[in-house]
């Protein structure tokens, strides 16, 4: 029995790379203003029992070292820091960690310690070893054995990847809509399956816990989220709005603080101690 | 609508496929070797040997599999390949209602013995394999247990109807690398037989031929020295022999000088040193 996942997911992820390459024209989606906006708008006023059910999963004691992998604007390593962590991020997007910088002084948080590159280019004497690592829906990552030893090597103690186990609810719009859009078939990126099987191979067996996703992410009105689709599937003229707006408009549901279009999902904390 | 459903890419691997087909090369193996289906767990010595390991060896490994599972007392539980009741007795003793599956007669034997030795209530028997069992007759139950017991072609049907039969969780135990490969069995083989060892399918093809049915489960890894005792070199010799299927004298030499090499003796013991590793993939409904 001889599949080399690594492969697997390193073609799946380089497939779904090319696909966003083709489209984006040379931007990158998390440094866009208005996409971090909208992050740090759900971030600080969303919901947050996804974030405080992670954080209780993990069971980090206070006073521990704590290395995020693709922080974003801090979502865990800012609650992180004010229960007591010692939290090193790494995160390459000047915009989200300019947006965590105004999330920890807000909520007064300690400081926290920026290494602003990516993962693959971080460099491992710089990043040093912890007691914990945390990698939150960022394994959007190139070349992922290295990577995941990289993780291994970088972990004292314990190591938490959270990942879609399921291809995410927003992506039934990709799936849907991309060959009336594009021409073509939607590629999505890998899945927490395939992570699990690539840790195996390298001889790390971890546990998985599964986590049913059933709220759709919140917007503030139903033009946010056309734009927010549309921005995702790159619908750029009139004709691809239109059909971006008609598939939102079917499925627009109203809730208490907003707008949302339901779905569910699956998504998996991946752990393992050493 | 296709749209409404996107499929997952990561089902580009047809794992159900992958453990049907190393479970029929394990069996052709198997019955070259004249221990075709349930043949080897029908053995009344080796039936012997498994109940006193149930009965009077090490009992955390089932105390553990007990307290994580955490099954309320009062739930009904149905036990695919129960074995000798190694958790059915127990689990019968906290007060649940067992239903056991299990094709060997001695093993019924054995777990009758068992349950009355401790004093457990009665346990509904069904004496047969679970890929033939009437799901009328199987019921459905709060709990569906199968542990060690997933020995079973047409994986895709048999992992559904456990489905089917229970009504809040499902707990598999299985091995991620399997007790075979453990103790030198498997750098053996090869040397016996002059072919190399069919296992089957190891937990992770199971976990993922789940997730291909649409089953997301948890997954716990539990890393074990697998110090297997043995009251004394005749017994050990006589378990490996039985494993690998040695008949032959020559046979006997390979296995006797393996043993001498690697049997480590343990006060009036002897064990062999290896590890395991051992998944609980478990989900809830």
């Amino acid at each position: 029995m001889a599949v080399d996942y690594i492969s697997l997911w390193n073609e799946q992820q380089e497939a779904a790379n090319r696909q966003k390459q083709l489209w984006n024209d040379g931007r990158n989606f998390w440094e866009d203003p208005e996409n971090i906006g909208r992050f740090v708008d759900r971030l600080m006023n969303g919901d947050r029992s996804r974030i405080e059910g992670q954080i209780a999963a993990m069971q980090i004691p206070a006073g521990s070292t704590v290395l995020d992998i693709g922080a974003g604007p801090g979502t865990l390593a800012v609650p992180l820091a004010l229960a007591g962590c010692r939290v090193t991020v790494v995160e390459p997007s000047a915009g989200m960690r300019a947006a965590m910088k105004d999330y920890r002084e807000m909520t007064g948080a300690p400081e926290i310690r920026e290494i602003p590159s990516r993962w693959e280019d971080a460099d491992p004497l710089e990043v040093g070893v912890h007691d914990v690592v945390v990698a939150s829906f960022s394994l959007a990552l190139d070349d992922i054995g290295p990577s995941l030893l990289k993780i291994d090597s970088a972990a004292k103690r314990s190591v938490h990847l959270f990942w879609f186990l399921t291809p995410p609810a927003w992506t039934r719009a990709n799936f849907c809509l991309w060959p009336k859009l594009h021409g073509s078939e939607f590629t999505a990126g890998p899945t927490a399956d395939l992570l699990w099987n690539c840790l195996c191979q390298l001889g790390i067996y971890p546990d998985v816990t599964v986590e049913h996703v059933d709220k759709g992410q919140r917007y503030p009105t139903e033009e946010e989220i056309v734009a927010d689709y549309c921005r995702r599937l790159y619908a750029r003229d009139d004709r691809q709005r239109e059909i971006v707006a008609a598939f939102v408009h079917e499925r627009v549901v109203r809730t208490e603080t907003g707008f949302c279009i339901p779905g569910v999902s699956k998504t998996a904390h991946i752990r393992w101690e050493k | 609508m296709c749209c409404e459903n996107p499929g997952t890419p990561g089902a580009a691997i047809d794992y159900v496929r992958l453990w049907d087909e190393q479970h029929a090369r394990s069996l052709a193996q198997k019955e070259r070797m004249g221990e075709g289906r349930g043949k080897f767990w029908s053995d009344q010595d080796v039936v012997d040997r498994f109940v006193r390991k149930v009965i009077s060896g090490d009992r955390s490994r089932i105390e553990n599999q007990i307290a994580e599972m955490r099954i309320p007392p009062g739930s009904s539980v149905l036990d695919i390949g129960a074995g000798p009741g190694t958790l059915a007795v127990p689990l019968a003793l906290m007060g649940c209602r067992v239903t056991v599956v299990e094709p060997s007669a001695p093993m019924g034997a054995a777990m009758d013995n068992y349950r009355r030795l401790v004093n457990a209530p009665p346990i509904r028997e069904i004496r047969s394999c679970w890929e033939d069992v009437d799901p009328a007759d199987a019921g459905v139950h709060d709990v569906v247990v199968a542990s060690r017991s997933l020995v079973m072609g047409d994986i895709r049907d048999s992992l559904l109807k456990m489905d089917a039969a229970a009504e809040h969780a499902v707990h598999l135990y299985w091995f991620l690398s399997p007790p075979f490969a453990s103790g030198g069995n498997a750098e053996l083989w090869p040397l016996l037989h002059g072919e190399p060892y069919c296992g089957e399918a190891d937990a992770d093809i199971l976990w993922n031929a789940l997730c291909q049915l649409g089953i997301y489960a948890n997954v716990h890894v539990e890393t074990r020295d697998r110090t297997q005792r043995y009251a004394g070199l005749e017994e050990l010799r006589e378990d490996y022999y039985n494993h690998l299927s040695v008949k032959e004298d020559w046979q006997r030499e390979i296995v006797d000088a393996f043993l001498l090499e690697r049997a480590v003796p343990d006060g009036s013991e002897y064990v062999v040193p290896g590890r395991s590793r051992t998944a609980h993939i478990w989900w809830e409904k």
